[in-house]
């Protein structure tokens, strides 16, 4: 009798443990693993420019891409701070060789943040919304469809091709439940479910976006469990939020407060050059600039350094390549660059009849008027008087596009590392409208340009781009001055933080 | 009364009808497309058609301008070019912030500047007379976004006393009531020191103080009450000046309110925004100015009968 009851507890006390275990094991089953631990569980990130839809077709701008970056998942994933292309929802994809078809094999263990799978009718949705985007549409020329080969084989036809397809798929086509979508596409803009490392939870309008880790994630929660992004437009408020706390990390602070950044202790400061390239623009079509001679001489009038010493806190690089990087396609240690050359630049000026002088004007947006007054006292040194107008943005723009301009001064951003992305807007000759404001028309140009978008060879590519560059140079439209920096500042106990030329940051990688 | 109430409710609305014309008009001269500004640099012009035909900025002006209006008929304020949702839901979330921030600023500032006011013109050119007029000067001569940058500076960062964004709590409303409080107490102060001084000169108050009544009796109830109309303009007025000022300092401050709606709408030509947003805040402009002009006749007798003889 005593046996039986001693055998009953040892059986009893055996299942209990072994319901025990069984329940812990199906407890961590659900909570999923952790990417990596993080002493806090919870950052505040703060951005300047407020956002205005979460809809990720709906939008053009990388900037905004952050958040999306966080709640979306792409099939592929761009890595912002070595600009390479890794798998995301796709663990592979394959060009082929003539480069006209991409083929890419979907990974099945992603679910969006409602519990539904991703599956393939969602990315063929997905791809389709894109491409139809009035934001977006503009990216996908090269694409004639995308079809599913079968459930998990995605392949991409094209009818040219298209080097600059990886990125752009990486950056804006990010994956929707097609379901949600379309019973409320408003609704989703507003409170939006993707498959990525943050789960959507709230948005105050104008003030901030709340998100929470995502414990499903695939390949592991994010460390920070809650985040949320502040938008604050005046800098001057953001580097106060910064110091007493109240934002533990704020993207692109001004140049003029870095050294007080780097000096609090506390703080931060991490920055890299950035993909934006300032020049000076010479309106081609101008009756006094269409002298080449001219156009050179103010050319050769330019001292970068003093722009940058004088506007840019010295914080920025000198652009010695137009819009190329170093590494990137069309680089070149060949690259022949005017050095700066008063006495030329004035003889040129009287070559072309102004020996005594020349008046011109010089047109900005408020924030670059330092930047001009530089590049006036420059142009003062060859004897042109810059008398200097300064436009609020969108009359600013309204002026470049219409040609109603003699000088002007402004940047644009390489939206992708191959040279195809940038150059189609601001070479080519029936790109006027959207970076071309120089009004360059060489048919020379237009037909490398042409030969550089379709070709796979590379090493055609790079003497291509390399002769456009020169070109481009020997055109004296436009003057190449600087690089900016891309900075982010943060609380000096956050981890994992890197600046990225091209503004974007990955806070699935962020830990206390 | 209820007629003089009625008739001014019934002025708001041609007061309001010309706002809108003027705003509209305003918006219409800025040499910008919306669409190309939500859309970005790099748009192509047919998406650029497209969204115009969307918003519905490729219409004429005037047809525009009918169709908001026709919209405010019904209550419905357009939807935002930017986020494409309802104007009204974006309003009726930030009002209460400015609204309160307004009203604190003006309880603040008269709170402090009557009594101040008042002690200055019993004490004309003395000590006390001539710092307060001093310093009168010196907070109207500040600009306020530079003063709620200092403001922020010692008491968020150095002090750390108080928090330097935000509005969801009573906390975040110090600072920016400090801030737009300053000019106004500088204003409103001068403004009663003057009319008190006018006040006290007259007869009347010999009087009062030959039949012996207290010194507190004579100040308050005979001189301050005669003083009070055109400090009660006065305070009318910056209650206005406040909501404009309300702009500048919910952006240092990061505030979610109706300034910084306004001046987003405006940087981004979001027409519907900044139609609401202007008109709004015209209304409570226009009503507040009446409240003030019937506490005129609470406050005079002989306004009271004015408004009532209006039958």
């Amino acid at each position: 009798m005593k046996n039986f009851k001693r055998m009953v507890a040892i059986v009893v006390t055996l299942a209990m443990t072994a319901a025990l275990l069984g329940a812990c094991g199906s407890k961590s089953k659900s909570t999923g693993e952790k990417k990596g631990e993080s002493s806090r569980d919870s950052l505040v990130i703060g951005m300047a420019a407020e956002i205005s839809t979460l809809d990720p077709h709906m939008h053009s701008n990388i900037g905004t891409a952050n958040l999306m970056l966080a709640i979306f998942e792409s099939l592929l994933t761009h890595d912002f701070v070595t600009d390479e292309i890794k798998p995301g929802l796709a663990e592979s994809y394959e060009v082929s060789e003539d480069g006209m078809t991409i083929d890419m094999t979907l990974r099945t263990d992603f679910k969006f943040h409602n519990g539904d799978p991703v599956t393939m009718e969602d990315v063929l949705y997905s791809m389709e919304r894109t491409m139809e985007s009035a934001f977006q549409n503009v990216f996908w020329d090269a694409v004639d469809n995308v079809e599913a080969v079968d459930d998990t084989h995605l392949r991409f036809n094209l009818n040219q091709p298209d080097n600059n397809l990886p990125y752009y798929i990486a950056d804006f086509a990010n994956i929707v439940p097609k379901a949600v979508v379309e019973a409320d596409p408003d609704g989703f803009a507003r409170a939006p479910i993707g498959c990525g490392p943050y789960k959507f939870v709230n948005w105050s309008q104008g003030m901030q976006i709340d998100m929470e880790a995502d414990p499903n994630y695939p390949d592991g929660e994010a460390p920070i469990k809650n985040v949320t992004w502040r938008f604050i437009t005046d800098r001057s408020t953001a580097l106060v939020a910064l110091e007493t706390g109240e934002v533990d990390a704020f993207m692109t602070m001004n140049g003029a407060d870095f050294d007080q950044i780097r000096n609090t202790e506390g703080l931060t400061l991490k920055t890299v050059s950035g993909n934006n390239t300032y020049y000076l623009s010479l309106n081609m079509e101008d009756e006094v600039l269409s002298n080449d001679k001219v156009r050179e001489a103010i050319c050769l009038a330019i001292d970068k350094k003093s722009v940058i010493d004088g506007a840019e806190y010295g914080e920025a690089k000198i652009a010695d390549h137009g819009f190329i990087r170093e590494g990137q396609v069309g680089y070149s240690d060949n690259f022949k660059e005017a050095e700066r050359d008063v006495e030329r630049g004035k003889a040129l000026l009287a070559e072309a009849g102004y020996a005594n002088g020349l008046s011109l004007e010089l047109k900005c947006q408020s924030s670059k008027t330092t930047h001009a007054q530089v590049i006036q006292a420059n142009l003062k040194e060859i004897g042109i008087d810059v008398e200097i107008v300064q436009l609020e943005n969108s009359a600013f723009y309204a002026d470049l596009e219409n040609g109603d301009f003699q000088m002007e001064f402004g940047g644009f951003g390489q939206y992708t590392p191959d040279p195809s992305s940038t150059f189609r807007y601001v070479y080519r000759s029936d790109g006027v409208m959207a970076g071309n404001y120089y009004r360059l028309n060489s048919p020379e140009i237009d037909e490398l340009l042409a030969r550089g978008e379709v070709s796979t060879d590379p090493e055609e590519r790079q003497k291509i781009y390399e002769e456009v560059i020169q070109l481009v140079e020997d055109a004296h439209c436009c003057k190449y001055i600087y690089w900016p920096t891309a900075n982010i500042a943060h609380n000096s106990d956050l981890k994992g933080v890197e600046a990225t030329p091209v503004g974007e940051y990955d806070i699935y990688n962020y830990y206390w | 009364m209820g007629r003089f109430v009625l008739k001014r409710l019934l002025q708001v609305i041609p007061v309001l009808i010309g706002i809108s014309i003027i705003i509209f008009t305003i918006m219409q001269l800025s040499p910008s497309n919306p669409a190309r500004l939500i859309l970005g640099e790099k748009a192509t012009e047919e998406q650029i058609e497209a969204l115009s035909a969307e918003l519905g900025t490729d219409q004429p002006a005037v047809k525009q301008y009918f169709n908001y209006m026709g919209g405010l008929l019904h209550g419905d304020l357009g939807n935002s070019y930017r986020t494409r949702m309802p104007v009204m839901d974006e309003i009726v979330d930030r009002f209460p912030t400015t609204f309160f921030l307004a009203i604190l600023v003006m309880v603040v500032s008269t709170a402090i500047s009557i009594p101040l006011g008042v002690l200055s013109s019993l004490r004309q050119n003395s000590l006390f007379d001539a710092i307060t007029t001093i310093i009168a000067l010196l907070l109207t001569a500040m600009p306020s976004f530079w003063l709620g940058l200092m403001l922020m500076l010692i008491f968020a960062e150095k002090l750390q006393w108080l928090p330097a964004i935000g509005s969801t709590e009573f906390i975040h409303f110090i600072m920016p009531t400090l801030t737009l409080s300053a000019a106004n107490i500088a204003s409103n102060m001068r403004m009663t020191r003057s009319s008190m001084l006018e006040v006290i000169r007259q007869d009347y108050i010999r009087t009062a103080r030959a039949k012996g009544a207290p010194e507190k009796v004579v100040i308050v109830k005979h001189a301050l009450k005669n003083a009070l109309i055109p400090v009660v303009t006065a305070i009318g007025m910056n209650f206005g000046w406040s909501l404009g000022g309300a702009v500048l300092i919910e952006s240092v401050f990061s505030m979610k309110g109706l300034g910084t709606l306004l001046l987003n709408g405006v940087r981004t030509k979001d027409v519907p925004v900044v139609m609401s947003a202007v008109l709004v805040t015209s209304l409570i402009f226009c009503v507040v100015t009446l409240l003030v002009d019937i506490s005129y006749g609470f406050i005079d007798p002989r306004i009271k009968a004015q408004y009532e003889n209006k039958r």
